[in-house]
């Protein structure tokens, strides 16, 4: 067989061979196109989720309750979603580090299969839930809840005052700009390549491990204002949903508030925010484990964040999008004995831009940097994933195009299944602290350069 | 019989003796949830609010793409219609039919007896 018959091949049975791995969640669900009786493109930049247009914004915030759809399918609230992929990694992993069943570079990957239940109920309550199988450690889990269980609409002097309640179980999973971190760029991510180590706690200390209550007004479409708390689950429960602890179990509940301003004009939308976070936890000692002897550790976030949306007539569609993150950690309980100082703090910026024409054919490039003095206490030298000088510090830039054949009115099998195939690389000037050997045996940051091609299907 | 039966058999009844032509007589009250639960995403019916779309209010009797501050689509635009239970059912029922290029990204309202019912409660708002 000649090489690209042989290419052809693999593409053709990457759906069927269940192999492993990856991957972020995804959105722009067929089951919410058949209750508003919209195309995808209506609510998602590129006809595919999660990016969310103006009126994406409208619709999750209304608690995804707005209808429009008619017939049996508007009434169904499910829908399924399969990603498979490829992965090469500029150098082969080492050898002791190789995922179980894959090979130490050129991975094929099932990276995950995820069942939505997603829509409203009547006018004031609505949601999301997923539930993503990963053929990783072939487990199951509960991946993004964001229920509404109230949402209703007041007249203040003519102007709409929309006030609402969330439940989730991941900081930002209910934000409605993706510059925050549930649904943010790279929408895609190949878990077989390493990540780098750090990260701020909005990002990824509680995600999928707590419960958040918020509350929320939304006034004349502009000014969005939300306060909540998150506490953790208990391992009992966690153990039953696959989600393991991130940064610890919380000591009390952890407070979230989001501000953010929105202006549309002419055929453009742009908005800037701001977030806080703070919470007191125990650290974890293992997936389902935490350690309250030496007290609690406490983690502060600030967040400022800022887009822009050109949206057009559809034909050419422009987006960039920007958030800053600075962190202050008070590791009281991970430094006690340690001899290491408790007070460190940590930087993220992540920005992006992308380029859709007719909603069909897309380009992003996208920057992430993360920076902050040398952490003893959360990174140390090891093989691949460490820290050869203890440094937070990343840098990458990643490309991405990408193909989306439907999710327009008039596209095959609308508004039943979307389809969106990609090529993303990402590559490392700086990874965990270094450029050339960073984790101490011999590894520089570019040997993580990554490429991946993927198939993302939802039906 | 059960209302909602007999609604069904009304709006029948309606749709076979009118056979196309005639317009089902709307119900405002109706036609407002209607409004609310497929329209209000984009549509305000206060005087001067746009949103994704223009404002609704006072849309029976004004001409197309006539709201002041509101960016419309080339193709609404020049549409050189006046907003009518007729022009109104028609575009309703498929956007994208009656003015090509629209940027109402909404697929249309097939349901006949609905329409009818929205545009008497669009009629309503002055
Ligand atoms: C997804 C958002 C969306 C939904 C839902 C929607 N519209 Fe629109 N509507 C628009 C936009 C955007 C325009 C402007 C079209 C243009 O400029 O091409 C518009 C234009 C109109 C116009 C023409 C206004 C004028 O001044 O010429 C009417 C009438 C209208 N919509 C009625 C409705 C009704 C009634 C519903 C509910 C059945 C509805 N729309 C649902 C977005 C929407």
């Amino acid at each position: 067989m000649t090489r690209p018959a042989c290419s052809m091949l693999w593409v053709a049975l990457l759906p069927l061979v269940g192999l492993i791995v990856t991957a972020r969640p995804a959105e722009a669900i067929p089951a919410f196109a058949q209750q508003t009786g919209q195309p995808c493109v209506s609510c998602h930049i590129g006809g595919y989720g999660p990016q969310l247009t103006p009126i994406g914004r409208a619709f999750k915030i209304g608690g995804y309750t707005q209808g429009g759809g008619e017939g049996l399918a508007a009434s169904i609230p499910l829908s399924l979603m399969a990603t498979t992929s490829f992965t090469n990694t500029a150098s082969a992993v080492p050898a002791d580090q190789i995922a179980q069943h894959y090979g130490a570079n050129n991975n094929f990957s099932l990276d995950q299969v995820s069942g939505f239940i997603g829509g409203g109920i009547g006018q004031h309550s609505g949601g999301l839930m997923q539930f993503t199988w990963s053929d990783v450690a072939n487990t199951s889990h509960v991946d993004n809840v964001d229920l509404r269980p109230y949402t209703t609409v007041f007249d203040v002097g003519g102007k709409e005052l929309r006030i609402g309640t969330t439940l989730n179980n991941t900081p930002t999973v209910q934000d409605p700009y993706n510059t925050t971190f549930a649904w943010g760029f790279p929408y895609v991510l190949s878990a077989l390549a390493p990540a780098p180590a750090a990260n701020v706690m909005l990002a990824a200390g509680l995600g999928q491990s707590a419960i958040g209550y918020t509350l929320y007004a939304w006034y004349d479409n502009k000014f969005y204002l939300e306060g909540g708390a998150y506490s953790t689950l208990s391992p009992w429960t966690l153990t039953r949903m696959g989600n393991g602890f991130g940064i610890g179990s919380t000591t009390s509940p952890a407070p979230y508030l989001r501000a953010a301003y929105e202006w549309q004009w002419g055929n453009s939308a742009a908005h800037v925010g701001a977030m806080y976070m703070h919470a007191d936890v125990n650290p974890a000692t293992g997936p389902y484990a935490t350690t309250d002897l030496a007290g609690a550790d406490h983690y502060t976030d600030y967040a400022v964040d800022g887009s822009y949306q050109f949206l057009g007539d559809g034909t050419h569609i422009a987006t960039v999008q920007a958030i800053y993150v600075h962190e202050n950690q008070n590791l009281r309980a991970t430094s006690s004995g340690s001899g290491f100082a408790a007070k460190y703090n940590l930087d993220q910026f992540r920005a992006n831009v992308s380029y859709w024409y007719q909603n069909t054919y897309g380009v992003t490039l996208g920057w992430q940097k993360t920076w902050g003095p040398a952490n003893p206490l959360l990174y140390a030298p090891g093989e691949l994933t460490g820290s050869n000088n203890s440094k937070p510090n990343s840098n990458a830039f990643i490309i991405e195009a990408d193909w989306v054949p439907f999710g327009k009115d008039t596209s095959l099998w609308a508004p039943y299944m979307n389809l969106k195939l990609g090529v993303q690389y990402t590559a490392y000037t700086q990874f965990n602290g270094g450029s050339d050997n960073y984790d101490g045996s011999g590894r520089n940051a570019s040997d993580n350069n990554t490429l991946l091609v993927f198939a993302w299907m939802i039906f | 019989m059960p209302g909602f039966l007999l609604r069904a058999a009304f709006t029948v009844t309606l749709l076979t003796a009118g056979s196309g032509t005639a317009f089902a007589a709307g119900d405002p009250a109706a036609g407002k949830s209607v409004f609310q639960s497929t329209c209000s995403i984009c549509h305000s019916v206060q005087p001067g609010q746009n949103k994704i779309g223009p404002t609704l209010s006072g849309v029976v009797g004004r001409k197309t793409g006539s709201v002041a501050g509101y960016t419309y689509s080339p193709q609404n635009q020049a549409a050189n219609l006046t907003w009518d239970a007729a022009t109104l059912d028609k575009y309703l029922e498929a956007p994208r039919a009656m003015i090509p290029g629209t940027k109402m990204t909404y697929g249309g309202l097939k349901d006949a007896q609905k329409r009818a019912d929205l545009i008497a409660y669009l009629a309503t708002l002055k």
